[in-house]
Order: C-alpha cells, then structure tokens, then sequence
C-alpha cells in the first residue's frame, strides 16, 4: 500500500530528528499511582478521555503536552514506555479518525490533501506498530482495523480482523461492531453489515456510535 | 506458611473464649507416646536441589506476600503484602482521600507468616503442600494460591525452605495431660483444634497484651495440622519458646516446660482425629429482575478485586498482576479486569488463542464458573479444570456473583 512507502519516509525522518524530552520522570514512572500529581500520566488520562468523547483535536493537544516528541518510534526508557505508547496511540487514533486532518506540528500540519495522506500513513503505522508489538491487546488491533478502513482497499483486511473478533466473541467495543458493519457494507455484504450493527446495538450504544455513516 | 482455606463462616467461631466442654475423656489418645512416626528423620537437603528451589521461589513469586529469609523483597510495585500493609499504616504515598478510601476496603494480607524459621517444618509435609493448599491458619483472610505446580518444583522449594537435617526425635510425654495443658496454658485463646472433641480456651497464666493477643489470634494454625506440619524436636522447642525458633514468631512464650512441651506434642501429634468435614457449596441465587449495570458490577467485583492481579500492565504500575504477565508461576493469560474492554476480550488459553470470559462452563458463563468455582474449594470440593477465583481470597459473595450473573444475561452493556 502507498502509505507505508510515505510512513517509511516519516518514520525515519521522525527517529532521526527527534529526543524524547521527557527523561525528567524516572521514577515517577516507576510510582505514578502513588504520586499526588502526576502531570503526565494526568495528560494521558485525559486525552484518552477526550478521545473516548469524539474530542480529536483536544485529546492530540493533551497527549503532545508532555510527548514532544511522539512521532520518535518508542519512548526513551525514563519517559516510561508504556505511557509514551499510550499517549502515541491516541495522537495517532485521533488522527485517523480525522483523516488526516490534525494538526501535528512541523511537516504535518494536515492541512494540503498530502499532509492528511502523510498523516494518515504515520498514524497507520503507528498502531500496526503498536498491535504487533501487542498482539494480546485486542483494543490495539480493532484500533489497527479502523486505520485500515481509512486507507482505499484497506476494508477487506479490516473487516477480515473484526469479523475474527466478533466470530469469537471477543469484540472488545461496541464501535467495533459499528466498524466491521460500515467495512461490511462498503464491500456489499448487507445483511453481515445489518447483524453487525444490531450487535453494536445490542451492546446498549445508540445510533451515535452504532452507525455505517 | 500462609496456608489456609478461607472458610469464612467459621472464622468468628475460631478464637471465641467462651468455655466448650472440659477435658472430654472421650478423646482418643494413646496415655504415654514415644512418637515413633513411621517415615525415618529428613536427612539434609542436597545442595543442588536447595540451589533449584531457591531459583523456583523466584519463579512462583513467593516474595511478593512473604518475608523470605535469603531472597530479596520486591520492589513495591510488586509487593503484594507489603503494599497493603503500607496502606494499611498510611505510610503509603497517596492522598488523604485515597487512603481513606483504600482503608475501608482493604481486609486481607495485612499479616503474612514470614519464611523464616522453616526449618522447623516437615520438609515432606512443604512438598505435598505446596500443589495443594489447604487451610491450615483459619484467621486470616487471604490463603495460600492453588498454585499450578508440579510436584518435583514442590519438592525443591521445600529444600530450599528446609535444607537441614531433622534433629534427633525427642521422646514425647503423656498425651492426656498435654491435652489438659492445651487449655491450662491458654493455648485455646488462640488456636483451635478441629477434629478433635473442644478443649476449653482458658485465659493464659500471664494475662497477654492486646495486640499480641490480637496477633496471635489472627495467626494461629489449626493445631490438627501440627503433626505433620512440624518435625517434633522443633515442636517441643516452639511450644516451650516459639521465638527462639522463628525470631518473628507470633506466639508468646507462655512459661511452657520442657516436660509439659512434651506432653503437649504427644497429644497433637497422637490425638485421633475425626476427618475434615467438607462444607456446602452455596446455591447461586435467581438473576436479578432488575437492570445491572456494568459500574455496579466493577465496582462490587471487578474494580474491588479483580484487577489485583488482572490488570493491563500498560496502565497500572507493576506488571499487571500473575493474572495478567503469568506470575506466581501460571501461564500467562493476558486477561485485563481493569476494564470494560479488558473484560470483552477475553484471555489466553493454554494454546495461546484468546477465548472469551462469557463461552459457558458446565452451564454458566466461564468467568462465573470461576467465581462459583471457588465456593466449592473452600467447601473443600475443587472443581476439576476451574480454578476457583479470586485466587487465595474468601469467596465473593453469592449476591455480587448474581450482579455479575444478571449483567451478562442482559447483554453485558457498558452503560
């Protein structure tokens, strides 16, 4: 697929060009529940949340507050890798769930047809990145399926990893469910894409989430 | 050791000091033992197979509830006990509120039996022990796991544990005045002994402190399990001075001699014994008629114990809890509980595919199946194939397994 030529290119421009900044949190790290305040693990916490209410552009402004340097392939070991991932992610889901549209900073502003597609391809490759390093994170891997279904013929690979997930019972969302009936859909499978929604439905969530819109 | 079933419902009957029937004639026991018992002294471990057990201790993460004498404690991050009994004393770093909040929940491990001293034990009785648990401190809350554990790891981790050779057999004295002395000496304040016909708790001869009275209570072993637990030159030696054989011993001395010790060992350790009465395995109530949300069931299960130890490790600190990374020597199930999402995906099995929590079990949802699971152990009928969840805690209670049961049966929503 072109995005991964274009990630490739961001990706090596993006380790090269790039420190973490954020070596100040050692052991705050290793003690994040126990401390008062914990400004980054706070941040995350919250764009995560933002994420989760549809608010893109703040939840990317959240999670780059104390992640500068995000678009670096993994955190440095004092950053916390963990958290470092989880504030990526979100910047990248966010991204995609943008098209592309998001303001990351200098070279991806988002802005031109080429800065979304530049975009979309980092934020894809990010959470394949992401769901292979984590292969028993099956959130990260519905996240991976989302990203593909942004990108033209990624929907059959898309909908082949949801439709897995929900023949095993193990849809970890109900927007999932909501994916795999827009990526059924679009490839002319009308009634999958029907029992798909109605189990995101059946999951309580309403015509917000449970949509092929 | 920190062994014992958590059999909830006898646990305020296990340190009452009201008088039971004195001194029945009706126990069975031999009036003179010389305890000859039947398998020949322990000789000393090979120092190989102490080297082994002392690698499995740090494969079965025996550090992260007990003090162990020659390894290291865990960082906090990982100290199960250590973690609670830092809360418990508010020196854990926290807020107010978050302490505060903890310190009404939290009820388990905040006394954990050390690993010092265990030369005093059987090394024959740690090795059969350690693959199947049983209750042997009824007072305390938290149980020793039902590890997954061969049995040859047993039997190294008991030569690690116990690595010197048995000490000579001492004779031992007269079984029915060592009976009597049970209950002169205030033994019964603390202990009981099941199986065997009620000996009366009479107050010590030196009244006891509160709180070592209060620590005693809580630690004290079933005495039924003493005879094969305890090589017997090093249970004459405790009853007489229980410190000078294990340096954090719980149990006072209380002007015990030699010879009295002696008598007192010839009764547990000859006294006939009824066997262990299997308890009844409470029904699961109907399913609630009522909407059950997921916030309800989190906070009654889930988010209370659960995610303990099933947690994604990239948000929590530590490693996610043996449920979640394989600690305590299981198989790594990657099942977060700390989580609604968590939850909806399932966990590994013993092939590395993910299977979902809700595939039934014997007619119920596999993660109730669990729950219920450990209702039969503690009534001491395991089931085979289900662990029983939450490992090592009392059951949860049948009315919050019924929230649980309710809420998959409605269509395990998120809101």
């Amino acid at each position: 697929m072109r995005w991964k030529a274009a990630v490739a290119v961001t990706l090596l421009a993006a380790v090269g060009s790039s420190v973490p900044a954020d070596a100040d949190a050692c052991m705050r790290m290793k003690r994040r529940r126990v401390q008062a305040v914990d400004h980054k693990l706070q941040d995350v916490n919250r764009a995560e949340h933002l994420l989760a209410k549809g608010e893109g552009k703040r939840a990317v402004k959240a999670a780059k507050r104390r992640f500068k340097s995000f678009t670096a392939a993994t955190g440095s070991p004092d950053s916390g890798k963990a958290l470092f991932n989880r504030a990526q992610r979100t910047i990248a889901l966010a991204t995609v769930r943008a098209d592309g549209a998001m303001d990351l900073g200098r070279g991806m502003r988002g802005k031109t047809a080429q800065d979304k597609a530049l975009n979309l391809a980092w934020a894809t490759a990010v959470l394949e990145v992401q769901a292979a390093a984590e292969p028993d994170n099956l959130l990260l891997r519905t996240y991976y399926a989302e990203a593909l279904s942004h990108h033209v013929g990624g929907d059959a690979q898309a909908r082949d990893i949801l439709t897995q997930l929900a023949n095993d019972d193990l849809m970890p969302t109900a927007r999932g469910y909501a994916l795999l009936a827009r990526t059924q859909q679009r490839l002319g499978d009308a009634s999958g894409s029907d029992l798909s929604l109605q189990r995101c439905r059946d999951l309580g969530e309403g015509d917000d989430i449970c949509s092929v819109a | 050791m920190k062994t014992r079933w958590a059999i909830v419902g006898l646990l305020v009957a296990a340190c009452e000091s009201e008088p039971q029937a004195v001194l029945s004639t009706e126990a069975v026991v031999d009036a003179e033992v010389s305890t000859t018992p039947t398998a020949p002294p322990e000789p000393a471990a090979e120092a190989g197979q102490v080297e082994h057990g002392q690698a499995l201790v740090s494969k079965y993460q025996c550090n992260r509830c007990h003090d162990i004498d020659g390894v290291e404690p865990p960082e906090l991050d990982y100290d199960c006990a250590g973690c609670h009994q830092k809360i418990l004393a508010g020196d854990f770093e926290a807020t107010e509120e978050e302490l505060s909040h903890w310190q009404g929940r939290l009820h388990s491990l905040d006394e954990v039996p050390s690993l010092s001293g265990t030369d005093r034990l059987s090394r024959a009785w740690v090795a059969s022990f350690l693959p199947a648990a049983h209750d042997v401190r009824p007072n305390l809350l938290a149980s020793m796991p039902r590890f997954d554990m061969p049995d040859a790891d047993a039997e190294a981790i008991a030569a690690f544990l116990v690595p010197s050779a048995e000490p000579e057999r001492p004779t031992l004295g007269d079984a029915q005045r060592g009976r009597a002395l049970l209950s002169e000496k205030g033994c019964m304040s603390c202990h009981r002994m099941t199986g065997v016909p009620a000996i009366s708790a009479l107050p010590t001869e030196e009244p006891l402190a509160a709180d070592v009275l209060a620590r005693g209570q809580k630690m004290a072993p079933d005495l039924r399990w003493a005879r094969d637990r305890m090589r017997p030159a090093s249970l004459v030696q405790w009853i007489v001075d229980p410190k000078a054989v294990k340096a954090d011993a719980s149990m006072p001395e209380l002007g015990v001699t030699e010879a009295e010790a002696a008598d007192i060992a010839a009764y547990l350790t000859s006294a006939e014994l009824e066997p262990v009465a299997l308890g009844e395995v409470p029904e699961l109530p109907a399913s609630l008629e009522r909407p059950v949300t997921y916030a309800e069931v989190y906070d009654r299960i889930f988010g209370k114990i659960c995610r303990h130890c099933h947690s994604d490790p990239d948000v929590v600190i530590g490693d996610g809890g043996p449920g979640y990374d394989g600690g305590f020597g299981f198989t790594k199930r990657a099942l977060d509980l700390s989580t609604y999402e968590g939850l909806r995906s399932g966990s590994l099995d013993d092939d590395g595919k993910r299977r979902s929590v809700f595939k039934e079990v014997g007619g119920k949802p596999r993660i109730v199946a669990h729950l219920l699971a450990r209702h039969s152990e503690v009534a001491g009928r395991p089931v085979e194939g289900v662990r029983g969840m939450p490992l090592g805690l009392p059951p949860i209670p049948m009315d919050d397994i019924v929230l649980l049961q309710t809420w998959i049966e409605q269509g395990r929503k998120k809101q």
